[in-house]
Parts: C-alpha cells; structure tokens; sequence
C-alpha cells in the first residue's frame, strides 16, 4: 500500500474519476446550461445584427470587410468567461460544505495534494476545454445558420487571435477564477457569495487607499505620473495567481470537521 | 484564526503596499515621464512684404490627437508696416517662398504630435489647449490664401484690396471679424470627387466687416455661410454646389452662376423684408 506519499499516479487517476463520476449530474447540467446560455445570447445578437445585411442592405453601403458579429462575439465570451469561469472556480470545495461531506474528504484515502490536484484540474483547466468547446460549436452553428441568409457581409468562423491582448485577458482570468478558487477552500458553505463580499470591501478599501496616496501626492506636488509598468503589474498577477492556487492548497490540508476560520 | 488566514490577508495587505510602493516609485523617478509641449512659449519672426500664405500643417496627423490649427491674420502693427508672425516655438516654421510664405509644422512639432506630447500652457492662462494657433500680421500687399483642409483661418480687422483664397478642401473654415474691410474676396474651393458632398465649410462675415464683391466659386461643396454683422456689395456663386444660410437682407445684389451642366443650389434664411423672387 502507497501510504502518505505526495503523489501516485494510479491513485490520483482513480480519485480524479472518481470525483468525475460522483459529480457528471451536477457538471452536466452545468455544461449544457452555459452552452444553451452562449448558443441563445449568440444567436440573439446575431439575429439583430446581421437583420440589417439581410433586409436593410443597399447597394450603396461599402461592404464590411470583417464578420460584423465578431466583434461583439468577443465581448458575449469574455463576458462568460469571467462570470461562469468564475462561478465554476468557486465549486472546487463544494463537496464540503456540511460536516458529512468533510468527513467523507477526510476519510478517503488520497493525499491533501492528489485531492486539491484532482479538484482543481476540473474547476480550471477541464472547465476552459468545455467553454472553447462551446464556444466554438456555437460558433460553427452560429455560421451554419446565417451563412446562407446574409449575402452583403463575410461569415467567418470567430478565431482568437494569439496575441498580446489574448494573453491579458487569459491572465485576468487566472487572476479573479484563483481568487475565486482560494474562496471556495476559505468559505466552502457559501463560495461565490462570501468571496464576492470580501472581494467587492477589499476593492473599497484599496480604492480609498490609492485616492488618498494620489491627493497625497499631488498635495506634494507632484502632478505628472509615469505610466505604470505594465509588465511589473502582470509579473505580480502571475505570482498572485500561484500564491492563491498554493493557499487553497494549503487551506485544504487544513481541513477540520468543523468549519473555523 | 487557522495559520492560511493569516496568509490570505497577508496577500491582500501586500498587494496593497505592493501598489502603493509602484504608485510613489513611478511618481518620484518613473522614466517616460509625460513630456508637455508648452504652447504659450512663442517666437516672433520678421518677414519682407509678402502676398500669399500657404497653410500645409498635417491635418490628417493634427486630426489624430484632437488639435486644431488656427491662423489668426491681423493687419501688422508696427510702424514700418513689415509683415510678422507670432507662433508657439519649436511647433511651427515659416518658409520664405518666392512672393509667398509658407506655415507648417516643423520637424520637432511633427515628431512632438507623433510621439503624442500634450499641449500644455503655464499655469494661469486658461486658454484651451486643442488649438495651435499662429498670429500672422501682414501688409496691405497680402492678399492670397492657399490651405490644406480642417484649418481655421480668422482675419480679424485686416483691409485688403484683394484677397484670393483657395481651399484644398471644403472643410474648412475662415471668419471675418473685428470690421474687416475687402474689396474683393475670391474664394474658389477645388474641384473634387462627388463622394465627399456632405462635407460642410463655414464662411463666416461677422462684426462690422464689409465685402465689396464676393465671389464664391464651390464644386460638389455644401458651405455654410454664417452672415452676423454684416455688409456685402455683391454676391456671385459659381460652379456646381450649394450655399447655405444666406441673408438677403446683408447682401446689395446675389447672383447665382451655375457651370455648364451643374447645379447650384442657394439657401435663404432670416428674410424678415418683402422680397421678391421672379
């Protein structure tokens, strides 16, 4: 028996599908209703936009030389992005939310690490392969659809491009979904709730705290700021989102049968 | 409190001095700190007498950062009636060519909008920052004006026997004010493409100025005629688009001469006399 060591492939596979099978209802119902969600909100919009190149068209107009849906196809996937990635992330711990759940955590024989590998691996990255799936299927039908209605505009299938913006708006993701994801080990009762609350205080205090510095400085004197390295800024979103994925480790080792902060 | 806790607030209280340390180190030795360009830090340059300006700032690179060129035309105030002008240093050159000059943006002014330097003015003067304007005082030899579009031109009690001007672009805009008197004002707007027909120009004649006879020569134009406290003797339109706004009651006589084959159109507005059309 492989007793207390920090990971075994052959008992982490079986933990990880173990967890996959106890939970396929719920991540289901999940998935479908986050695709029926993009596939009504993308058709929708489509439907308004593309009305004009079907029946308001005339010949005067230039013809657009982008899919004129792309644009706002991007804005509908950020969006759900953000708020169902975010959403997703805070349901890594929600097996133990009562006291029989965390006596049934604590007693499967796994290590804290296989356990907190395993959960994460299907909150973050299993939920990012389902949303491009998504997306990408309702971006097929969305083509299959209007392609052969809308004559005077290009239907093109939506591409990220792998650009410099891409890999912010990835990083802005892995920030807010690893809070997300350290909220759910600290307040596993009520995760989107209770993280949203101390997220939306904290966001008060740090705006008081930089209006101040910014008054205080400009009392001083000094009116003309430099930019803000940017780079510096990102470096220590990543390092942020690697310590709060390593604290929400840390959490769930801590795991007792009663709930204490 | 568990051990993670105090962890957890720890990454908030150092993301906080995290961003204060950022904020004051930026304030106190960032680099790329905003560079202003100071537009009340003006030079005067003496010419000999000169008939035309010519106007060739870069409108489409002035358009991108919001900034308006205006050239202000006075009639020079110095004793020996020598032509001057009077513009933000190190923005704007003048250049001597042939009977003409001509203003335009010089190599660090282009570089300056380039790179997106603001425009600043000293502390006190309130003046607003989106114009780059040049004081240009002539002779009563001047008399021609040839510009590139979106300028603004503003005589202000300048009296001229003649004065020609020649727009690249209809939108454009001159005024006279300040009881400018001309004794003939040619405007002839160029000849362009039909696609650009409702581009607007403003012709303005406002606070006492008087024109002798006024011909406007528009292709594919709509101009805005703004009429205020006015007096033109005659009025002739010519070629193949339109004016608006005009004021009967301001000018002796208004002929209309369409080109061959084209169209004028002329609006009429605060008729407040009998007047009578055929």
């Amino acid at each position: 028996m492989n007793n207390d060591k920090f990971l075994v492939w052959p008992r982490f596979k079986a933990y990880f599908l173990k967890l996959m099978r106890e939970h396929w209802k719920t991540n289901l119902v999940r998935i479908i209703l986050m695709w029926a969600g993009l596939f009504i909100v993308v058709m929708w919009t489509s439907l308004s936009t593309y009305d004009f190149y079907i029946n308001k068209y005339d010949q005067t107009f230039t013809p657009p030389k982008q899919d004129p849906m792309h644009s706002s196809e991007e804005l509908i996937f950020v969006i759900f992005l953000f708020v169902i990635g975010c959403y997703w992330a805070s349901q890594m711990m929600c097996d133990m939310k009562g006291k029989t759940g965390r006596i049934f955590v604590l007693t499967t024989p796994v290590t804290p690490f296989e356990g907190w590998l395993s959960r994460w691996l299907l909150h973050v990255p299993c939920f990012l392969i389902v949303f491009l799936a998504g997306i990408y299927v309702t971006d097929l039908a969305r083509v299959a659809v209007f392609a052969p209605l809308v004559n005077h505009a290009p239907i093109e299938i939506f591409t990220w491009k792998w650009d410099y913006d891409f890999f912010s708006m990835m990083l802005y993701y892995a920030v807010s979904s690893s809070l997300y994801v350290l909220g759910s080990s600290f307040f596993p009762k009520r995760p989107v709730l209770l993280t949203s609350i101390v997220l939306f205080f904290v966001s008060w205090i740090y705006g008081f705290a930089m209006f101040f510095l910014y008054s205080g400085l400009s009392a001083s004197g000094i009116s003309d700021y430099a930019e803000i390295p940017f780079f510096v800024e990102q470096c220590y979103m990543g390092a942020v989102v690697l310590f709060c994925w390593w604290l929400s480790y840390r959490r769930y080792k801590e795991l007792e049968i009663i709930d204490r902060m | 409190m568990k051990k993670t806790t105090y962890q957890a607030i720890g990454l908030l209280v150092v993301t906080l001095v995290f961003h204060v340390i950022l904020v004051i180190y930026t304030a106190l030795f960032g680099k790329g700190k905003q560079v202003y360009v100071y537009l009340d830090n003006t030079v005067s340059t003496t010419f000999e007498p000169f008939t035309g300006i010519e106007t060739l700032a870069d409108s489409a690179l002035l358009d991108s950062v919001y900034v308006k060129f205006v050239v202000n035309v006075h009639m020079s105030e110095r004793p020996d009636g020598q032509p001057y002008a009077t513009y933000p240093k190190g923005l704007v050159e003048f250049v001597r060519q042939g009977p003409k000059i001509i203003c335009r943006l010089s190599a660090d002014g282009r570089k300056a909008f380039i790179e997106g330097k603001k425009m600043k003015r000293s502390a006190g003067n309130e003046k607003s920052t989106d114009t780059l304007s040049v004081d240009v005082y002539v002779d009563r030899s001047f008399g021609r004006i040839v510009t590139d579009p979106k300028h603004l031109f503003v005589l202000s009690g300048v009296h001229l026997d003649s004065l020609s001007l020649y727009a690249v672009h209809p939108d454009f805009d001159i005024f006279l004010t300040d009881s400018c008197g001309i004794g003939k004002f040619n405007i002839d707007y160029r000849r362009r493409d039909k696609e650009y027909l409702s581009i607007y120009g403003n012709l303005g004649i406002t606070g006492g100025s008087s024109v002798g006879d006024m011909l406007v020569n528009v292709h594919n134009d709509k101009i805005n005629l703004s009429c205020g406290d006015c007096r033109v003797g005659t009025l002739y339109v010519s070629g193949d688009g339109g004016l608006t706004n005009i004021v009967p009651d301001k000018f002796g006589h208004i002929c209309l001469r369409p080109e061959k084959g084209g169209m004028l159109s002329a609006g009429v507005t605060e008729i407040t006399d009998d007047w009578d059309l055929k």
